[in-house]
């Protein structure tokens, strides 16, 4: 092999490249994993950075000051999707999974201190963020269905409704300390989150009725269906952004009795 | 020619080979219960002894001089690891670590085998699936040829993570009670001492400083839950 290198080193190259990508397309064609799931898209979601996560629970935590909130697309090319690396607004899994795994762990934890095992503590938050998840995503579905919205894809809206796992796994930590601080903390977090949900569905839901208007000059019929077609939408990611209360308080309920300022027991 | 473990049929003579060092009594009916019965092939004598076999070791498949360097890096895991320590996977000290781990929790009288084993099992596979997930060709665009995750490599990561969580469980056994703050610090420094042990070793291995972190955080809470496990 050593004479093709100095013989002709882009046929090398070519040829390991070639070999890499046949080995590729070998493993994912008879892998087993690659047939139950596309991992190409999901690779595509979890391509995240460090600072890219931080700078995604800063906007969590607080939206009010982050000022441009539409998807960016590639410099030289629109169809190339950016990376939830390369653009803050692309909606990632990692964070919602992780969001759900912490929590689910954090339920568990207060209980794992006193040392009472109890499969409950494990199964019951489970449960119950796997339904929140399914709820949610075919109840957007649906409703986007009956709007005649084009919704984004199945996997962005699980990551955006995903990211309520995040903080609500900030107003759980807060919760440790005192029970009011946790009341006060959710009420925080769900005025937050819906003003993060409304703000990232709005150029997703009402970009094409923009363009049109942007394009076309004032036909009032057109402008008339127009403006009723944004008051609708206008009022569909409303009202979903308030909804978003009712999943935060319903997942909040499985958190442990385990305080470490209240004035009854401490433990540990 | 016969093999070593099946006897030689009774009355049949052995035949005649290279191994004929050392004179053994000779075959006399069954060889059942007889240790000096003469099988098939004789013993070899010293200087033939398995040459054509490597040695016991590396049969095994344990490579020292890997987990010398390796557990050396775990002691100080607060420099980069080398890519040649970080990549291989040596799986006897994980192994060995688990098991050692649990025979120490025998002394604090609590019988965390089946636990301890099958959370280190299950947390590495899914944290592999995260890996294999996060590293991939989006995350470095100018990536040449795919990204190979190993399943030993990520064991064999979280396994020699398992070190200082063996230092804690014998401290927790013969001398500090896990109720005062002092328990409570060891256990913080714990587990950022094997959260940074297996982090640096992932990343290394599959060449994402950017990734760090958010490697670093599943690794945490899975070190979190088997520290949890002997407290």
């Amino acid at each position: 092999m050593e004479e093709a290198i100095h013989a002709a080193p882009l046929a090398f190259s070519a040829m390991k490249m070639g070999a890499s990508h046949y080995n590729q397309v070998f493993h994912d064609s008879t892998s087993f994993i690659h047939r139950v799931v596309n991992t190409k898209r999901l690779q595509f979601y979890f391509a995240v950075s460090n600072q890219q996560i931080l700078r995604k629970i800063g906007v969590l935590l607080f939206p009010y000051t982050h000022s441009s909130w539409k998807r960016q697309t590639h410099a030289s090319e629109a169809s190339i999707p950016l990376t939830p690396a390369e653009d803050i607004n692309t909606p990632d899994l990692y964070l919602p999974f992780v969001g759900i795994v912490t929590y689910i762990i954090f339920c568990a934890m207060g209980y794992a201190v006193d040392a009472s095992y109890d499969m409950q503590h494990i199964s019951r938050p489970v449960v119950c963020s796997i339904a929140v998840v399914a709820v949610e995503l075919i109840g957007f579905k649906l409703a986007s269905i009956a709007f005649g919205i084009a919704g984004p894809p199945l996997l962005e809206i699980v990551g955006i409704f995903g990211y309520k796992y995040v903080s609500l796994c900030v107003a759980l930590l807060l919760s440790l300390i005192h029970p009011i601080a946790y009341y006060m903390a959710l009420a925080y977090v769900a005025a937050a989150f819906g003003v993060f949900i409304m703000r990232t569905l709005n150029p997703l839901l009402i970009s094409q009725t923009e363009q049109r208007r942007a394009g076309m000059l004032s036909d009032p019929m057109v402008d008339q269906a127009d403006r009723k077609a944004l008051m609708a939408r206008t009022y569909f990611v409303f009202i979903v952004g308030i909804s978003q209360v009712a999943p935060l308080i319903l997942l909040g309920m499985f958190r442990p009795a385990f305080f470490l300022l209240a004035p009854s027991e401490v433990t540990m | 020619m016969s093999s070593v473990l099946a006897p030689t049929p009774p009355g049949e003579k052995h035949s005649v080979d290279r191994f004929e060092a050392i004179s053994f009594p000779e075959f006399v009916g069954s060889s059942y219960g007889n240790p000096f019965a003469k099988r098939g092939i004789s013993a070899p004598g010293p200087d033939e002894v398995f040459n054509d076999e490597a040695p016991l070791l590396e049969e095994l498949g344990i490579d020292l001089w890997a987990m010398k360097k390796k557990l050396i890096f775990s002691l100080f895991p607060f420099r980069e690891a080398p890519v040649d320590i970080a990549s291989n996977s040596e799986m006897a000290f994980p192994i060995w670590a688990l098991v050692a781990l649990s025979i120490i929790l025998l002394f604090a009288k609590k019988l965390v085998f089946k636990q301890i084993l099958a959370t280190f099992l299950l947390s590495t596979v899914a944290l592999d699936g995260l890996i294999h997930l996060m590293v991939s060709e989006f995350t470095a665009r100018n990536r040449d040829g795919p990204i190979s995750t190993e399943i030993y490599m990520v064991m064999s990561a979280m396994g020699y993570g398992v070190l200082p969580v063996l230092f804690l469980a014998v401290s927790r056994t013969l001398l500090v009670s896990f109720k005062s703050w002092v328990g409570g610090a060891l256990c913080v420094v714990t587990l950022v001492w094997a959260a940074s042990i297996s982090t640096q070793l992932l990343s290394r291995a599959m060449a994402v400083p950017q990734q760090k972190f958010i490697i670093a955080y599943p690794v945490a809470m899975i070190h979190a839950v088997m520290i949890l496990m002997l407290v």
